[in-house]
């Protein structure tokens, strides 16, 4: 499928509809985009200080239980950014801020894959007060600098809008 | 209207709307984000803390987060001026922009709160020793900030998320919302 085909197809399908033929949806939608980005924020975000040594008295996995909260925020913050795509795909194909995120996006990816698969067992049995493994908080970092590139460059996705 | 008038036509408000810059306007929305995801970010994972991890009363050592929070507080507060200083009468004439005051300055208040409530009390260590704590602040004559338990912590959290959403869905919507974009430009209207 072409790229031209694809936006076509985009532009024909229900979402596209959704959000282009109701005066208040899109609106909503980023409202909710937003709500799902103080959820998703929030919750890895005070996972991540804990592995770096911020709030060290909480056990890292009575915070880990926060990630499902976490992960609701993702899918609001997933359902409405296709919305958006649905709605004006050639403002985000054509958009070098939106390359950008889907490379954080991808990278923020590797990295939980790479927590979950290398650290998790460890970080999971740590105590109040017990410091987390380098590794850990080599992750934690990473984790913490492309959560702050993905809201910078979504933040941006207006300002490098191919023009109509 | 004339203070509105003044305050677009200063240097700064002119070069926050119209600097093709990246480090202007765009740079201060996102600043602006950057605050969100802490002050609301954060204090929203502490009372989702509160409401679903067990083992009560709840008075988690989180106070390390709290100034982070006020760091995005902060971060929030001068670059919501410096937007308003960009565009005054949009937000400022909105019903919808004094809502979204409201609710953020409340949520404050709640992680005020949370945050005296945390530092008042001895951290919870053990169920045992914090059972106790419980029990020596619902006597008579505990001082105040050590009044309350669990379930005041239960509906200041779930006050504090209803709020954040408040504020985050009013601030969204000041976009769409506004009567007035610029005053200097609705005079000739």
């Amino acid at each position: 499928m072409s790229m031209q085909a694809l936006i076509e197809w985009l532009y024909a399908s229900w979402p596209s509809h959704l959000v282009n033929d109701y005066r208040w949806s899109w609106p909503i939608a980023e409202s909710i985009h937003f709500f799902g980005l103080v959820l998703l924020t929030g919750t890895v975000g005070v996972f991540d200080l804990r592995l770096l040594g911020v709030a060290k008295g909480v056990r890292p996995a009575d915070l880990h239980r926060l990630l499902r909260f976490g992960i609701a925020g993702f899918v609001l913050l997933v359902v409405t950014g296709l919305l958006f795509i649905s709605g004006a795909p050639e403002q985000y194909f054509y958009n070098r801020a939106f390359h950008l995120k889907v490379i954080a996006l991808t990278l923020t990816g590797l990295n939980v894959a790479l927590f979950y698969g290398l650290e998790f067992r460890t970080v999971k049995a740590l105590g109040p007060g017990d410091d987390a493994p380098r590794a850990a908080k080599i992750m934690a970092g990473v984790s913490l600098t492309l959560l702050v590139a993905v809201m910078l460059f979504g933040r941006m996705l207006t300002f490098f809008r191919p023009p109509y | 209207m004339s203070f509105f008038i003044w305050l677009e036509s200063t240097a700064l408000s002119e070069w926050i709307r119209s600097s093709p810059s990246l480090w202007g306007f765009p740079f201060i929305l996102y600043l602006h984000t950057l605050g969100l995801a802490l002050i609301a970010g954060l204090s929203s994972a502490v009372a989702l803390f509160i409401i679903a991890v067990p083992g009560p009363p709840r008075r988690p050592p989180l106070g390390g987060l709290f100034p982070l929070m006020w760091l995005g507080l902060s971060i929030n507060a001068l670059s919501g001026m410096l937007l308003l200083i960009a565009y005054p009468a949009k937000a400022l004439t909105n019903p919808v922009f004094y809502l979204k005051l409201v609710a953020i300055v409340a949520a404050v208040g709640i992680v005020r709160w949370l945050e005296r409530r945390f530092a008042g009390l001895p951290a919870a260590t053990s169920p045992s020793t914090a059972a106790a704590a419980l029990s020596r602040s619902t006597l008579p004559g505990a001082a105040p900030a050590a009044a309350g338990s669990a379930p005041d912590l239960r509906r200041a959290a779930w006050a504090l998320l209803g709020l954040w959403l408040v504020a985050t869905t009013t601030g969204r919507l000041l976009a769409y919302t506004h009567s007035i974009l610029l005053a200097s430009f609705a005079e000739f209207m």
